[in-house]
């Protein structure tokens, strides 16, 4: 796995606590100044803890690009039909 | 990777722009007089982020993942996935113009019927390739 993965992945599951702990905030008896929280919770989940995933595992999985391996240096259109294939 | 998962993982990524975007102006506005017409950008923001571009790259993904048909040459009924594609976008795409726009609830209706439409579309594609380990790669 490469290091900016880890880099990713290890802030996403702190995102992903803190998230948490302020749903928990939110769950429990509060008052009105708490509700303020609630763009808060939902901006820990979904950008600190889902997008941040997705970027780690994409810079992990996603197909390499190379000079040597031309698919992601070039444009769809311009691939000849085997290489597609062959993805 | 398939044509098909190029697009949506395309279109994906030009909506997570577009709605971070959106949520930067929002916040950059918030404290001014104009914050009150920027408020309707909310719905089109939530959209933007959730169906447009999670929804839309964990569909993208999938198509592309999942276990193939005969041997790994075959994805299956892919006509369902491209009206997926197709009918995800024109309703996030609805929804989004008529939040902000001279919002119609009609349009608005008609963009989640097709973000439902898509999902059901998507559904039926992927259902016989959720397979185990017996399965064919």
């Amino acid at each position: 796995m490469p290091a900016l993965t880890r880099w990713f992945l290890r802030s996403a599951l702190v995102y992903l606590v803190a998230a948490l702990l302020v749903g928990v905030a939110l769950a429990l008896p509060h008052g009105p100044a708490l509700d303020a929280l609630a763009p808060v919770w939902t901006h820990l989940f979904m950008v600190g803890w889902v997008t941040q995933t997705i970027f780690g595992v994409a810079y992990w999985m996603f197909p390499r690009c190379s000079w040597a391996r031309p698919p992601c240096s070039s444009s769809p259109r311009s691939r000849s039909r085997s290489t597609r294939a062959r993805a | 990777m398939p044509a098909l998962s190029v697009w949506f993982i395309r279109a994906s990524l030009a909506y997570l722009v577009a709605g971070f975007a959106l949520g930067a102006a929002m916040l950059a506005l918030k404290a001014s007089a104009r914050y009150g017409a920027m408020a309707r950008a909310l719905v089109p923001h939530v959209e933007l982020v959730l169906v447009g571009w999670t929804m839309q790259l964990t569909m993208g993904v999938a198509f592309w993942i999942l276990p193939r048909f005969e041997g790994g040459a075959s994805r299956g009924a892919v006509g369902y996935a491209w009206g997926a594609f197709v009918l995800l976008n024109a309703g996030v795409l609805l929804v989004a113009a008529s939040s902000v726009g001279a919002g119609s609830d009609v349009a608005r209706a008609a963009g989640r019927l097709a973000e439902l439409l898509a999902a059901a579309a998507f559904g039926l594609h992927a259902w016989g390739r959720i397979k185990g380990a017996s399965a064919a790669p």
